[in-house]
């Protein structure tokens, strides 16, 4: 179990240090558009290629923005639970987040399909869309089982208040 | 009652409930959408719109300005820049009677300019201006009620991720929303210098004078607060003239304030990845609200709740004034019991419409709300920015609540005169932008 968890962890690293250096290059390639623009050379497509920089950069941050707490959360109530209730309804919460996100990922992936069948892409570059389709629905693959690591870790939490 | 309005309001109820378990904000919205689409129309289309909606978030060009300002504020927040404008602001400020404190209005101001985050401002001038008032005596309300303060007032001054977000949601111009931020926040900042001036004519022993600076030393530090103007002038400028887009702005202020820091040496692998990662979390939290809401939007668009409520309310008997003051005040509520931003991404595409019926401006209307956010995020039980700054500093919360009471008196001030002055809002923008 703890391989596999270490695991998650480590793809949802790679995963936000893709999306870091995918915001990069986008900061040089807006730069440099607005700079070679001023010289009446513009870069053709870069607003597609921004678009398509920016899906990647919001997706493969999802999973691990989420191990690192970012998304938000009213803990007006639970944080006056005794432990017990909160544990068990924190249980609840990440157990309907697995299962919600690989709702999500599925219908990502049954999107790509489509996708890829009805050949659709860009408008300058001709790119296709379903690789993108395909990356957010392993996105919110990982961003299931980085939900579920943060339900072992809240058991095993409980385990060691017992 | 029709029975799609009657889902929608036990919609509505059912997220409220959801939210109180403690699963995150943006799962609720997905959630609640998804099952209340199911169940007035069917699976497939539901399935079909969360992806959708999810795509549609993570694919829209317009909002890959979110994590671009973020990132530009999260440099500045990174490097001394904070250090040095607050120093610049205390050579002038720092001798009169609580002059330090003003000295904190003023640098974070300027700060802010330059900092897309307020949450990022109020962090800075914690571990900055509270320790500096210390050793000059400044009573803990004081120097911690300021700090808190203070950060709000990035929520409507430019590059605002508050008012990004408005826009986006509300589709209108970014630009003319920054501009219209303008002036307000400057009345603001002036009142939270006036509510130190007279705190301390009343109790001078709430903040000894400090040290009287040297003309010479006061003109040194012009340069930094002009690199800052400037900085401000080509991000905001560019965008009203034309010569950039939201995103290119986000980009040239975060290429700017790198490449200032570049230059003073502030920079290192570790200062960059660190803004990145912050940036990138910021960017994920918005993005996954959108998401989040609209697929809710999507689901209360059928119920037709935001139609129904517009021709409602502007059907009821009462001055359209009254009316907004009764949706201020739910955004008061609401944005006291959770998240701001969260609240804001949640209220404003079911209010909007009503606005919009009631004659009232929507630029002026997305001011107003981020004014309630910022009021919001100093009141109990979910003060935000009052945690922010016990956490660093260590205070107890109710030092900086009795600390935070003046200036949020001045808040509610300054929001009364724009509601009965609409033109501190709207008059920049159509002066600028017509």
């Amino acid at each position: 179990m703890n391989r596999l968890l270490s695991g998650i962890l480590k793809i949802d690293k790679i995963m936000y240090t893709i999306a870091g250096i995918t915001l990069v290059c986008m900061v040089l390639l807006t730069l440099v558009d607005v700079i070679l623009r001023n010289f009446g050379h513009p870069i053709t497509g870069s607003m597609e290629l921004i678009q398509y920089g920016g899906s990647i950069v919001f997706a493969f941050s999802v999973p691990y923005a989420t191990f690192l707490k970012a998304q938000v959360q009213v803990d007006l109530v639970t944080e006056k639970l005794k432990p017990i209730p909160r544990k068990i309804l924190s249980i609840i919460t990440r157990i309907v987040g697995i299962s919600f996100f690989l709702f999500v990922s599925y219908n990502f992936y049954l999107f790509g399909w489509d996708s890829k069948r009805s050949g659709e892409v860009t408008a300058s570059f001709r790119l296709p869309f379903y690789p993108i389709i395909f990356s957010i629905a392993v996105c919110f693959l990982f961003q299931s089982l980085t939900v579920f690591y943060d339900l072992i870790e809240t058991i095993r939490k409980a385990e060691d208040e017992q | 009652m029709s029975s799609d309005v009657l889902i929608g309001i036990v919609g509505i109820v059912v997220m409220i409930f959801l939210f109180l378990t403690g699963l995150e904000m943006a799962y609720c919205m997905a959630l609640v959408g998804f099952f209340g689409f199911t169940f007035l129309m069917s699976i497939g289309p539901a399935s079909n719109l969360v992806a959708k909606d999810f795509m549609d978030a993570f694919t829209t060009y317009s909002y890959t300005v979110i994590p671009l300002f973020v990132l530009m504020g999260e440099f500045a927040a990174n490097s001394n820049i904070a250090k040095r404008l607050y120093n610049g602001a205390y050579k002038w400020f720092g001798h009169v009677p609580g002059g330090l404190a003003m000295t904190t209005v003023v640098g974070a101001t300027a700060f802010k300019a330059m900092c897309g985050s307020t949450l990022a401002t109020v962090g800075t001038f914690a571990g900055l201006a509270i320790p500096e008032m210390d050793r000059y005596g400044y009573k803990k309300e004081l120097s911690a009620g300021t700090v808190a303060s203070v950060g709000t007032i990035g929520m409507i001054l430019p590059p605002s991720t508050v008012l990004i977000i408005y826009g986006l949601i509300c589709e209108q111009s970014i630009g003319r929303l920054f501009l219209a931020g303008i002036l307000p926040a400057l009345m603001i900042s002036f009142l939270f210098i006036m509510v130190i001036a007279i705190w301390v004519t009343i109790d001078p022993k709430v903040a000894p004078r400090a040290e009287k600076a040297k003309w010479k030393e006061r003109f040194v530090v012009l340069p930094e607060v002009l690199i800052v103007l400037i900085i401000f002038g080509i991000v905001i400028g560019g965008m009203m003239a034309g010569f950039f887009s939201p995103t290119e702005a986000g980009t040239i202020g975060t290429v700017s304030v790198f490449v200032m820091a570049f230059l003073r040496r502030e920079t290192s692998f570790e200062m960059i990845k660190k803004s990145i990662k912050g940036s990138l979390k910021t960017a994920i939290m918005t993005l996954m609200l959108i998401a989040g809401s609209s697929i809710f939007g999507h689901f209360l668009t059928i119920t037709e709740i935001p139609f129904i409520t517009a021709d409602w309310a502007s059907a009821l008997p009462f001055p359209p004034a009254a009316i907004m003051a009764v949706i201020v005040v739910l955004y008061l509520v609401g944005g006291s019991i959770m998240d701001d931003l969260a609240f804001m991404v949640l209220a404003t595409p079911i209010f909007f419409p009503t606005a919009l019926a009631l004659g009232f401006d929507p630029i002026w209307f997305g001011i107003m709300v981020s004014i309630t956010l910022m009021i919001g995020g100093l009141i109990p039980p979910i003060a935000l920015y009052v945690f922010i700054t016990g956490n660093i500093t260590g205070l107890p919360f109710k030092t900086i609540y009795k600390g935070v009471m003046p200036f949020l008196g001045a808040l509610v001030f300054a929001l009364i005169l724009i509601f009965i002055f609409p033109q501190i809002v709207t008059w920049l923008p159509t002066l600028i932008m017509g």
